[in-house]
């Protein structure tokens, strides 16, 4: 039969497999790249990065632009953009840019782990559901069925007030914990249609254990799917934490966004200081749009039928 | 006057890289209650061509040049209203994949009543419906099953109801492209015999494409056969299939298997290769060229020119004669 | 038949969701930190109220039974007294819910309709500038953030225009009047909501209207659409008549899918217009502690997007009649 010849392959391939799997990586690359969508999203999204690297500068220049400490002296209320404050003031006399630039910061690392935290439960589940089968899947899916109905939100609300107050870790992983079904139902079929295939039936026969299977063997193929999704995470993870911020329950030691938006609104300012109401939720909402893009072109990469090449 | 008539009809693609040609030149005339079957593998532009007679090519795809002649009628160059009056009342067509070619949420009878109703809009629902019963009887399905949905419906009764949907407005051409391919081999049969049936009874002339010669034989007054977008050979079909000249025909013949032995196949040659579409072909020379156990330098260097083998018969090719 | 059958399994597996969903904060409540007692007995209460609350809700039996009490008390309704407000929780969600109800209800059916609407008709023109722009707006919709919307309209359109009042739902002095007629209290009651529901709005509609263009223009590519252009009907007939109800299916499943994150924006913008809703008051129970009240709201909460998850299931199966037949 074929077998000897694909065990040869197997063996001379560790080298081809990497530059074979370089090559297509650098192919999706310049597809992706190619795509209008993909290089607006990447484009802002190297913004937001220079906005998060910057932060760290202004209290090095002077200690009146902290963003949380940081007073200056000569203000005491909300002031208009002017050339020491590029965006104004807020009503305790502290920059505002450099609040938006860690906002920047903190967006980023919010949304990355989070979406990182809820993709690692969400392939590890969704994987072993779709690899167990039978009672696990069905007990695992269920389970899942039960967190998706659940409005995130509110539930990490919910958990706030019973677990006291809630600092940035705590609530990025209360964020994780919640929006992992999604991915893992993606992850499950995937699973499950790799399951069919014969290079899992020739790893079993030869003598490959479950954990290894899953490891070596489905984890690769769905790893696409699963960074795909992360993008898609990351937007609704910067959303809640943006949510709970602007509702009085992120962590009062960040400058998040939408705390930004949250002393705007409660301090009462929000008719008077347009320079304050608007660049937090431009930024938030500009964010949320460079990942969506990026992960609507990484899906044309990914999905070849969505590409935009006509076929006979 | 022929029915239909095509002269030097070309048809193109636009993909990201270039534009292609689907269909190069083609030429051929049918007469009513005639049947023609065109033999190709997949690729060599024998459903571009049918697309291209009821002008459903998709969005990139394009005439180039040339017209087609239906009823005295320049197709091409006939308004979208019209051309969509024609469109099943004139010319129907059986499709590949019966399976999808039903809409999944709306009851087999209502899409059949649908094409008979937008082109006799007079007819009243009670006498549509008794139509639909008639073609049932005719395709034989039972009638009860007219208001089912297409998911209750198994393979080759959605293949029958197709061919009776294109029977409904009783047209002058049936196009058929790969109408059994899907089906095994017993349902098969009974389809290609009823299809044979209908066409001699009421007369309707039929373009068959298939990629199984045997089967269009079976079936069919004419044979050409197709290759990467030219005809290569044309004629009866007692011509074609017991005496095939161009060397693609054989490799055609050679691959065909029969069981009856009936039709002998004289010089046995290796299986033809598939079409390969991405391979750069020279517009004017030869499109077998690379693969003809016979090919000359003449072949490399001048386009073939169409030769006859007899008054019904010819061939495109240099060597030939 | 098979149709009623199938509403009745979604009934029950949603009914089980709801207990574990149910059992799941019990647990919450008695495995977070603190003495679950004040959780639901307010500190300041006099010692004999304490003592009856106490046994009513059973909060001194073992914990098995206590989650017996548990049950048996969500069904006849008895979830305690609220902290802030001091009357049993009951009567406050039962003022607040149909409020949620009628904002998110007519959100949803709104959105949801002029996205597919829209979505239908930019996929038949796609590629042409009027599908780019549509496409473009309705992404940035769709990304933009729900509190800052709401503020910005609320700081234009009641502050600066003044067409609309800055909060609430009713206007104090028409409803006090006795001689206001119905139609008046409900222009009322439209007014106020016109800013919350515009919201709403702009936030769903450009998400329901790119999945319905993708669902469109995967349709189009379907072989029964070559069938209905090939019967000679009118590209209007094949796009309204046998490309859209195809496609109105992944839509309506999305929506499903989507609801827990509606409810999630029908809370921020209740709490931001103060429309007394469901959403709202669990956001205030929680900053004041008010433990009964947080907890019956979140559960009343879950209901209405299970009952709603229903609904969509029972559409679906409406609209597709593989799943009926």
């Amino acid at each position: 039969m074929n077998f000897s010849a694909e065990t040869r392959a197997a063996g001379n391939t560790a080298a081809a497999k990497r530059s074979y799997n370089l090559q297509r990586f650098l192919d999706g690359w310049a597809l992706f790249y190619e795509n209008p969508v993909g290089k607006l999203g990447v484009f802002l999204l190297v913004c937001f990065g220079a906005m998060a690297l910057i932060s760290y500068i202004p209290p090095l220049i002077d200690p009146m632009y902290h963003p949380m400490t940081g007073v200056d002296p000569s203000i005491s209320n909300a002031t208009g953009p002017s050339a020491k404050h590029w965006l104004g003031t807020d009503n305790l006399g502290r920059d505002l840019f450099t609040q938006l630039l860690t906002g920047a910061r903190i967006a980023f690392m919010v949304g990355i782990s989070a979406a990182f935290m809820s993709i690692v439960f969400g392939t590890l589940i969704g994987m072993i559901a779709g690899y167990a089968g039978r009672v696990t899947d069905a007990a695992l899916m269920r389970f899942a069925d039960m967190i998706m109905v659940m409005p995130s939100l509110l539930v990490v609300l919910l958990l706030a007030s019973l677990f006291g107050q809630l600092n940035i870790w705590i609530i990025v992983l209360l964020i994780a914990l919640f929006r992992w079904p999604g991915v893992s139902r993606v992850i499950r079929s995937q699973t499950l249609s790799l399951k069919q295939r014969p290079f899992i039936d020739m790893a079993r026969v030869a003598g490959a254990s479950h954990m290894r299977i899953i490891f070596r063997h489905i984890l690769p193929n769905v790893l696409p799917m699963a960074c795909l999704y992360m993008t898609f995470r990351v937007t609704s993870a910067i959303i809640v934490e943006a949510a709970l911020a602007f509702l009085g329950f992120g962590d009062p030691n960040t400058v998040s966004w939408g705390m930004m938006l949250q002393w705007v609104w409660k301090t009462g300012h929000m008719f008077q200081a347009p320079y304050w109401l608007l660049p937090p939720g431009i930024c938030i909402s500009l964010i949320t749009l460079s990942f969506y893009l990026i992960g609507r072109a990484m899906e044309e990469v990914l999905d070849p039928r969505l590409r935009k090449e006509e076929n006979f | 006057m022929a029915l239909l008539e095509v002269e030097n009809l070309t048809i193109a693609y636009k993909t990201r890289r270039e534009t292609a040609i689907a269909a190069d030149r083609v030429n051929f005339s049918l007469e009513r209650g005639r049947s023609v079957g065109i033999v190709g593998e997949s690729g060599c532009g024998k459903t571009t061509l049918g697309m291209a007679l009821l002008r459903l090519l998709p969005s990139n795809g394009f005439v180039k040049g040339g017209r087609i002649t239906f009823d005295g009628m320049d197709l091409l160059g006939l308004p979208d209203a019209r051309m969509q009056r024609i469109r099943w009342k004139r010319i129907a067509m059986i499709f590949q994949a019966a399976m999808n070619a039903w809409n999944p949420v709306q009851r087999i009878g209502d899409q059949i009543l649908e094409a008979i109703r937008t082109h006799d809009p007079k007819i009243t629902k009670a006498e549509a419906v008794k139509q639909v019963e008639q073609l049932y009887e005719l395709v034989e399905i039972p009638g009860d099953r007219i208001f089912d949905f297409p998911h209750q419906y198994s393979g080759g009764m959605k293949q029958r109801a197709i061919i009776a949907m294109a029977l409904a407005c009783s047209p002058d051409l049936i196009i058929a492209d790969e109408p059994t391919t899907a089906l095994d081999v017993i349902v098969q049969d009974q389809i290609l015999q009823k299809i044979k049936a209908i066409q001699k009874e009421k007369n309707i002339a039929l373009i068959f494409i298939s990629h199984d010669i045997g089967v269009v034989a079976g079936v069919c007054h004419e044979i050409m056969v197709m290759y990467r977008g030219k005809i290569v050979e044309a004629g009866r079909r007692e011509e074609v299939f017991e005496v095939p000249v161009h060397p693609y025909t054989r490799a055609l013949l050679s691959s065909y298997l029969t069981i009856d032995g009936v039709f002998e196949i004289r010089d046995r040659q290796a299986p033809a290769p598939p079409c390969t579409p991405a391979e750069p072909l020279s517009k004017e020379l030869c499109g077998y060229v690379h693969l003809c156990p016979h090919a000359s330098e003449a072949c490399r260097s001048r386009p073939p020119q169409w030769r006859e083998i007899t008054p019904t018969h010819k061939v495109l090719c240099s060597l030939c004669r | 038949m098979h149709f009623r059958k199938l509403i009745f399994r979604r009934i029950i597996e949603v009914m089980a969701i709801f207990f574990l969903i149910l059992t799941g904060l019990f647990l919450l409540f008695h495995l977070s930190p603190g003495d679950p007692v004040s959780r639901m007995v307010q500190p300041g209460m006099s010692a004999e109220d304490a003592s009856m609350l106490i046994s009513q809700l059973g909060l001194d039996q073992p914990l098995w039974l206590q989650y017996l009490y548990y049950v048996k008390n969500f069904f006849t309704g008895n979830f305690g007294i609220s902290f802030h407000y001091g009357q049993p929780v009951i009567h406050i969600i039962g003022r607040r819910l149909p409020n949620t109800i009628l904002l998110f209800t007519t959100s949803v059916i709104l959105s949801a309709a002029a996205g597919v609407f829209w979505g239908k008709l930019v996929a038949w023109y796609k590629g042409r500038p009027i599908d780019t722009w549509v496409t473009i707006l309705a992404l940035v919709c769709h990304t933009l953030f729900l509190p800052w919307i709401a503020l910005l309209f609320i700081w234009i359109f009641a502050y600066h225009v003044g067409w609309f009042p800055l909060n609430g739902m009713i206007t104090p002095e028409v409803w006090i009047d006795p001689s206001t007629g119905f139609l008046a209290k409900a222009a009322d009651i439209g007014h106020h909501m016109l800013l919350p529901l515009l919201t709403l709005f702009i936030i769903h509609v450009g998400s329901y209207l790119l999945i319905m263009r993708s669902s469109m223009l995967e349709t189009l590519k379907e072989d029964y659409i070559l069938t209905a252009r090939a019967k000679g009907l009118s590209e209007k007939r094949v796009r309204n008549r046998h490309a859209a109800p195809n496609a109105y299916l992944p839509v309506v499943t999305s929506i499903g899918l989507s609801l827990a994150f509606s409810i999630n924006g029908g809370a921020l913008t209740e709490t931001v217009f103060s429309w007394p809703g469901i959403g709202r008051e669990l956001i205030f129970a929680v900053s004041n502690n008010d433990y009964p009240l947080a907890l019956a709201c979140f559960l009343f909460i879950s209901l209405v997007v299970l009952v709603a998850n229903v609904i969509v299931d029972v559409l679906y199966a409406y609209l597709d009649p593989r799943i009926r037949y």
